[in-house]
């Protein structure tokens, strides 16, 4: 066990090399990409699909830190050890795999596995006695928390800055927007709810529950494509038909379907905006 | 204030009184960690709570809602009384524990750890719900604490709102908002204050339940993980949000430690308690479902390998099954049909 201990300064050292680099182009390189929803989850691009999609659970930065890919190599190592750790090592990373493969769209699944793969690495880098030495261990922690702060300033901070100047800018008298649809629309009205359920939770209108982006009407005995057609006309009819009156969506959602956002311009007139969600009337 | 005071007894209830039983009867499988066994019950009574709702729901319904929770509590109160001869042993060793890592300190970490609570308590009071999936699972709790009932259909479409839960994993979440929609609504208008705090308190659970796990190993192995866990960005920004995932992180990390502190542990009481937990967990999610599979698949192996019954093996399948990982088979065969509906 020894004989991996006196590489430590070098495996801290690939780390940092390592992690600029990703940090680098997970960050601040630019992409290109047509792909909206791969662009708003941080996968777009071959590169990005790769680290922080499929081999999410290694490479991702900034949620799982820098240490995370190092499991591999000291996994291997020290996996050969005893059986336990041999069947643990081997079923992580099995797991790793098929959630990234699987879901790799949503950062959220690879954490799943991520945190317990994070207490194995320690306890890998533990059992092989890399912690003995005092500045190694200071050195380690400084690492995981600079890295912590930084991803804290340059993502958490201005989003909550952001959120304290919309709201100061916008809560005074403007009414909430679940108060309107009650206040202002027919007990009778029936919404067509653009995948925002909060809708559901915060009022008590009828809503068809629909997702643009793949087109899917959920009614009470199936699945309905809606949008499929690129006559909007036809698609009009059709709201109408299920006596729609009004359309509750999200602008950022609104682009992932270029007929339901042109459907949105020409045949409906927005009522209500608050921050990004709009009730749009049917004309 | 009222609010408040309900929360407060909601809170002792489900956090400290009902895991109680657990965590003595953990303690029994756990090795001079009483400490372990404590932080590792404190997050089981809630799902265990959830998934007794789920039977409930699916066997006997619609009946008032009071009838619901009273069974709920004649459980744990059987349980309490199971484990009653224990107690004072369990006590005592909680003493000493607390004795040896803190000193005469140990007064000054329960009052910290109090005060944690109250500020979580009184942030989950404030903060603003706004996660995308949260508010499905709520919804649907919303649904079935309407209902009283679970039915297993192809489509789960809402009558009277429209509302289509499409989310295709147990019902775990959607029970925890009934629980708490149904014994609030005892005191003043249902509330979801609890839900809504839900990531927090799993927040707090985690780094507990790690690091008394290790505290025996080594006191500089669990301070390195505990900064390891504490400066981790994903962490933060999951404990921030409303978004439910600490809770069903934990119950995989009980799974894997309290295995991990028992490997070679053949009893068939521990078998089924470690395979309840998997079951609670796969419960959640059906992305925790494929893990738990690949879970009980390796403890399954391990058994073998260490040349145990293979009843002790089937008889955690169905201690997995009945768990929670029974949900799958329900909607795969006579519900939407799972991931398997294509």
């Amino acid at each position: 066990m020894d004989n991996l201990k006196k590489y430590k300064w070098l495996v801290l050292f690939c780390v940092v090399l390592i992690d600029c680099v990703l940090i680098y182009f997970q960050n601040f390189h630019h992409f290109t990409s047509t792909n909206l929803d791969f662009i708003n989850r941080g996968i777009e691009g071959n590169f990005k699909l790769i680290t922080n999609g499929y081999f999410g659970v290694f490479f991702y930065i900034k949620y799982f830190g820098l240490f995370s890919w190092l499991i591999l190599p000291i996994g291997i190592y020290y996996a050969r050890k005893n059986k336990f750790n041999l069947l643990l090592f081997a079923l992580f990373v099995i797991i790793a795999l098929i959630i990234g493969f699987l879901g790799y769209i949503n950062f959220r699944y690879a954490y799943t596995i991520a945190l317990p793969i994070q207490l194995l690495l320690v306890y890998f880098l533990f059992e092989n006695n890399f912690f003995d030495d005092k500045n190694f261990t200071v050195g380690f922690v400084f690492l995981y928390f600079i890295h912590f702060l930084f991803f804290v300033s340059i993502d958490m901070v201005p989003k909550y800055f952001n959120r304290i100047k919309f709201k100061s800018k916008t809560s005074i008298k403007e009414k909430n927007i679940f108060e309107f649809i009650e206040d202002s629309t027919k007990k009778e009205s029936i919404f067509l709810v653009n995948n925002i359920p909060q809708f559901y939770y915060y009022t008590n209108r009828f809503g068809y529950f629909y997702w643009c982006k793949d087109d899917e009407l959920f009614l009470k005995d199936r699945k309905a494509k809606l949008f499929n057609s690129s006559n909007l006309n036809s698609i009009h009819e059709s709201l109408q038909q299920l006596k729609i009156n009004y359309i509750f969506s999200d602008t950022l959602f609104d682009k992932y379907s270029a007929t339901f956002n042109h459907y949105l311009k020409t045949y409906t007139t927005p009522v209500y905006k608050q921050e990004k969600w709009v009730v749009y009337q049917l004309n | 204030m009222l609010i408040f005071c309900s929360q407060l007894i909601f809170y002792f209830l489900f956090f400290i009184l009902l895991p109680f039983p657990i965590a003595v009867m953990l303690n029994r499988y756990v090795k001079e960690n009483t400490l372990f066994s404590i932080s590792a019950s404190v997050g089981l009574a809630l799902p265990f709570c959830a998934l007794i709702l789920n039977y409930l729901f699916l066997i006997v319904h619609p009946l008032p809602k009071l009838f619901y929770l009273i069974v709920i509590l004649c459980v744990f109160g059987i349980l309490f009384f199971t484990q009653k001869k224990h107690f004072k042993l369990f006590l005592h060793q909680t003493k000493l524990e607390l004795l040896a890592l803190f000193g005469r300190y140990s007064l000054v970490g329960l009052i910290a750890l109090l005060f944690f609570v109250f500020c979580q308590i009184s942030y989950s009071i404030i903060k603003p719900f706004t996660e995308h999936d949260s508010f499905e699972y709520a919804i649907q709790g919303k649904i079935f604490a309407k209902d009283l009932s679970i039915h297993y259909i192809k489509n789960r479409f809402d009558t009277t709102s429209g509302f289509f839960y499409v989310g295709l994993h147990g019902y775990l979440y959607p029970l925890i908002y009934s629980l708490e929609n149904m014994y609030t609504a005892f005191f003043s208008k249902p509330s979801d204050f609890l839900f809504r705090g839900l990531n927090n308190f799993y927040s707090l659970f985690i780094p507990l339940l790690v690091g008394t796990f290790f505290k025996n190993k080594s006191l500089k192995l669990t301070l390195i993980i505990l900064l390891t866990i504490i400066f981790s960005y994903s962490f933060l920004f999951t404990a921030l949000q409303t978004s439910i995932d600490h809770l069903r992180i934990y119950l995989l990390l009980v799974f894997i430690l309290l295995w991990q502190e028992n490997l070679n542990e053949a009893k068939f009481a521990f078998a089924i308690l470690l395979c309840i937990i998997l079951g609670l967990s796969a419960n959640t999610h059906s992305l925790n479902m494929i893990i738990s599979c690949f879970l009980f698949f390796a403890w399954g192996i391990l058994q073998l390998i260490n040349k145990k019954s293979f009843s002790l093996i089937l008889v955690g399948l169905g201690a997995f099954i009945i768990g929670g990982a029974f949900h799958y088979i329900l909607d795969t065969f006579w519900g939407s049909g799972w991931i398997f509906n294509f």
